[in-house]
């Protein structure tokens, strides 16, 4: 984030610096979190201006907004965030409804906070200047407001009861000859807010520990002031000044003083200090501004009528907006989990940490694997008894032949024992070697558990990564309401599978790219109202995205319901830039044509507009995708609409692998990429225009051994698998990659792996058809092969090769 | 007597408050983000001192002071409001909340606030 000597909240001199870094990452992350809601609940109001659910997720989020402004010290746009609440305040309480212009408006407002937040994310604490859109806010109240502010002021102030006239008193009066009370003199520190409700909380807190007879000014009186200095009370009581010190001293009370008891009070005469004092006491300066009505806000006019009637009446609708958060509270199925905001930098060294335990962790693995079949049962361990056994009984049978053919002698005895010794301490050796087997299977036993435990922490670990989809998709909404309103098109947004989850990385990518494909299909896609009447379709076109988890992988589709993509077009296009000659492209299936779309520089808008058709066209957005080890495709139907789908895996951190064995080399393939595995005999491989072609069900694939698309080191040069071992069958892996399909040769195939891909890039020159590595369990590495280029390398390799023969 | 149940649906506010109250002797023993929450927590924990947000998703401030007191009537509640909270404000007073702190708070006096309490609570 921004550096700390720019960060404006220093200026608030709230607390040390260090950790002002930390609060402004939560104000920022929470605040876009606020807005991004905010605008959701104004969408819905548009349609439904009194949606209560909507309306007061509005006003809370403002709320919120403009708490932690004023928290950070950002006064302007808490200010205004202040003045946005109080209009949806009117809204709420029904005093106004919002209407589609003033909605607007609100947007408009919205990114000014979002640009406030983008500025302070950047560093720059500049509040910005919204007295623009407060002016155009005003205008509007003047407009529809049917409460303008000038209501507030003349009539409501009138409708407030003058200060001098009788006012009713809710507290008990008690007759001052009974009173034997004690006058306690309260002040506040200056300019306390609310010191007004300080004064009721006393009152309220003193109830309990006695009768609060009289105030001064009265209770009723201090109702809608700020400022009040002075107040003084009288209690009857039979506790102790400590004790009644305790219960009076709230916070913003600056100092309290008795003025003792007011009559015979038995209470507190202990103290020596205590003065009579009588009950009509002179001690409230006349400054106190009685008549003073100076809430400017609206709220102000409910608390105009002071009578405890009403307060009775007012406590009514409050018990109903109980009621109402109750009912709202049920429709909240799941209570709102605590979360915490980590530092995706600091998610990523976990991931990377955890990746490099896996990996040691399968070396264990393969260490204890190789190890085995020494350690295995009945091999080792019961060979050498067997063989100590047949020692002995060679020996015996030794000694009694010697000694049925008296050729035993002492020496020969001497010589027995001794071989008996080292049977025995063969014996010993084999019992220790047993004890390691013992041993050695507890080492299996942990490292299975160490497995165990470790998967289930790397899953932890991407489940932490891991978001839903949802308000990255909902933020589009937004979108696409501003534009259909530039474009005059009529458009709905259904989104689906909010709830799907996916690499938090990822999500940060995909807004970009999922943003152009929107703005593509209103601008280009959907047809203008009158079009798709004419053309019998509903007058709103509807743009749909959708995101599901297919095996491991996630699915996004954006989908329209516009003219489709004109391929006729794309052939002017395509001819008119150079791209493909007239005769290359008329030979092209549709197919084919719609994806020159993804060609570098592409555009077919006829107009550039403001939004799309910039030239950052789609081919940005598919290397985007691809960057996220993804794959986006699009399929059209002429006046049907075009279909997006964006393939993701659901992690960038661990790819399910396909192992393959090239030479000496290990390889891996994402198993997503693989389209099947054939075993072929050398004599289906067919040459097709010198191309090595093999037949798989009818379908003829081009194929490749490793060596025809990588330059390989010629110390490490042999003899291709194919015609070093003519008669045996080839492993040919069949790689997929945007609808295209390669036969790749290899020597042999070694299993599935969950491999944790570490970048090469850091370290090397990125090389074409690689993309990273992993270390495998015996500490080899591996490379990863990345298919899409792989199969473009060939296509290339084969156009070049084809050509430079002829 | 020095628990505090910390209820504030912004994280922001609940890391200022939390920050501010350790820093006056006080042990968060939790933090709630909704009125529900905070009941549920307060009857966990039994916390000598809650503060309480006013304007929260779900059961809002009001609600939550006064279903707290229904457990426990003499519970220990300061409500931190908006200054334009003023109604309810005044009905949680009268629901018996033991202090309010208007946000936004200068955290010095909230200091001071925190101190006073954990001596007087």
């Amino acid at each position: 984030m921004g550096s700390d000597k720019n960060n404006p909240a220093n200026e608030s001199g709230s607390s040390s610096s260090d950790d002002l870094s930390e609060y402004m990452q939560v104000f920022l992350d929470e605040s876009a979190e606020e807005l991004d809601s905010l605008v959701e609940a104004i969408l819905l109001l548009e349609d439904d201006p009194r949606n209560a659910d909507a309306l007061n997720k509005a006003f809370r989020m403002l709320h919120s907004l403009k708490g932690s402004c004023g928290m950070m010290g950002f006064e302007v746009v808490g200010d205004f965030a202040h003045t946005l609440e109080d209009r949806f305040e009117n809204y709420r309480s029904g005093k106004d409804v919002l209407d589609r212009d003033t909605a607007t408006l609100v947007l408009k407002c919205v990114d000014y906070f979002r640009a406030f937040i983008d500025r302070l994310r950047k560093g720059n604490a500049s509040e910005g200047d919204p007295s623009e859109l407060k002016l155009q806010l005003e205008t509007r109240s003047e407009k529809t407001l049917f409460i303008p502010e000038s209501l507030l002021r003349g009539p409501a102030a009138e409708s407030a009861p003058a200060p001098s006239a009788p006012v009713a008193v809710s507290m008990p009066v008690v007759v001052p000859t009974l009173s034997g009370g004690i006058l306690i003199k309260i002040k506040f520190k200056p300019g306390l807010q609310l010191a007004d409700l300080k004064a009721r909380l006393i009152v309220s807190r003193l109830s309990s520990i006695g009768e609060v007879v009289e105030c001064e000014p009265k209770i009723e009186d201090v109702r809608s002031f700020d400022d009040l200095p002075l107040f003084s009370l009288t209690l009857l009581t039979d506790r102790k000044f400590d004790e009644i010190r305790k219960f009076a001293n709230v916070d913003g009370v600056e100092s309290i003083d008795f003025g003792g008891p007011v009559a015979s009070g038995e209470a507190a005469q202990t103290l020596p200090d205590v003065q009579v004092a009588p009950i009509r006491h002179e001690s409230i300066p006349e400054t106190v501004p009685v008549k003073e009505v100076t809430s400017r806000r609206s709220s102000a006019a409910e608390e105009i009528s002071p009578s405890p009637s009403v307060a009775a009446s007012t406590s009514k609708p409050t018990r109903k907006t109980a009621v109402q958060a109750a009912s709202e509270t049920a429709e909240v199925k799941a209570p709102v989990n605590e979360t915490l905001r980590i530092d995706i930098e600091r998610l990523d060294r976990l991931m990377n940490l955890t990746g490099e335990l896996v990996v040691t962790n399968a070396r264990f693995a393969q260490i204890t694997s190789d190890m085995s079949p020494v350690f295995r049962r009945n091999s080792v361990f019961n060979k050498s008894k067997d063989v100590t056994d047949r020692l002995r009984q060679r020996l015996e049978l030794v000694r009694q032949q010697m000694i049925a053919s008296k050729s035993a002698d002492e020496s020969w005895n001497s010589i027995f024992h001794g071989l008996e010794d080292e049977l025995e301490g063969l014996d010993q050796q084999t019992a220790m070697w047993n004890e390691g087997h013992r041993h050695f299977l507890q080492i299996t036993e942990a490292v299975d558990q160490l497995t165990r435990v470790s998967k289930n922490l790397q899953r932890g670990v991407l489940n932490t990564r891991m978001v839903p989809v949802g308000p990255l998709l909902n933020r589009f909404k937004r979108v696409i309401r501003d534009l259909s309103v530039e474009r005059s098109k009529r458009v709905q947004l259904l989104v689906q599978g909010e709830n799907t989850e996916l690499d938090r990385r990822m999500i940060d990518s995909l807004g970009d790219p999922l943003l152009h494909l929107v703005r593509n299909s209103i601008d280009h896609g959907l047809e203008s109202p009158e079009q798709r009447v004419a053309c019998g379709k509903p007058e709103v076109g509807t743009i749909s995205i959708e995101a599901s988890h297919r095996g491991n992988n996630v699915l996004i589709t954006v989908r329209d319901d516009g003219g489709g993509i004109s391929s006729e077009k794309i052939r002017a296009r395509v001819v008119s830039r150079g791209i493909a000659t007239e005769a290359q492209v008329r030979e092209m299936s549709e197919q084919q044509v719609i994806d020159y779309i993804w060609h570098p520089g592409f555009s077919t808008a006829e107009q550039v507009t403001d939004i799309s058709g910039r030239g950052v066209g789609m081919d940005i957005v598919r290397s985007t995708i691809t960057g996220l080890s993804g794959t986006i495709d699009v399929a059209s139907t002429p006046g049907q609409g075009t279909t997006f789908t964006i393939r993701l895996p659901l992690t960038l951190a661990i790819i399910r692998s396909l192992l393959i064995r090239n030479r000496s080399g290990y390889f891996s393939v994402p198993i997503d990429d693989v389209r099947e595995i054939v075993s072929i005999s050398p004599d289906e491989i067919h040459a097709v225009h010198r191309h090595l072609t093999i037949d798989v069900r009818g379908e003829l694939i081009s194929l490749v051994t490793m060596e025809n698309i990588f330059d390989w080191n010629v110390s490490a040069e042999s003899q291709p698998a194919d015609s070093s071992s003519s008669s045996r069958n080839i492993n040919v892996v069949l790689l997929y990659s945007r609808g295209r399909t390669l036969g790749l040769c290899v020597d042999s195939l070694v299993g599935r792996a969950d491999i944790v891909i570490k970048s090469l890039s850091e370290n090397f020159v990125a090389i074409r058809g690689l993309s990273g590595a992993s270390i495998m369990g015996d500490g080899t590495v591996c490379l990863m092969l990345d298919c899409a280029s792989l199969i473009e390398l060939a296509s290339e390799r084969a156009v070049a090769h084809g050509s430079g023969r002829r | 007597m020095n628990r505090l149940l910390i209820v504030d649906d912004a994280l922001i506010m609940r890391m200022k408050i939390r920050d501010i109250a350790r820093s006056a002797g006080w042990q968060v023993v939790a933090e709630a983000t909704n009125g529900e929450e905070a009941v549920h927590l307060f009857e966990e924990h039994r916390p000598d001192l809650v503060t309480l947000d006013m304007v929260m998703p779900g059961m809002d401030g009001l609600s939550a002071l006064k279903a707290i007191r229904k457990l426990q009537p003499d519970a220990n509640i300061v409500m931190v409001s908006a200054v334009n909270q003023k109604e309810k404000l005044r009905e949680c007073i009268e629901s018996g909340a033991l202090d309010f702190v208007v946000k936004p708070f200068d955290p010095a006096n909230l200091k001071a606030f925190f101190e006073q309490y954990r001596q007087s609570t």
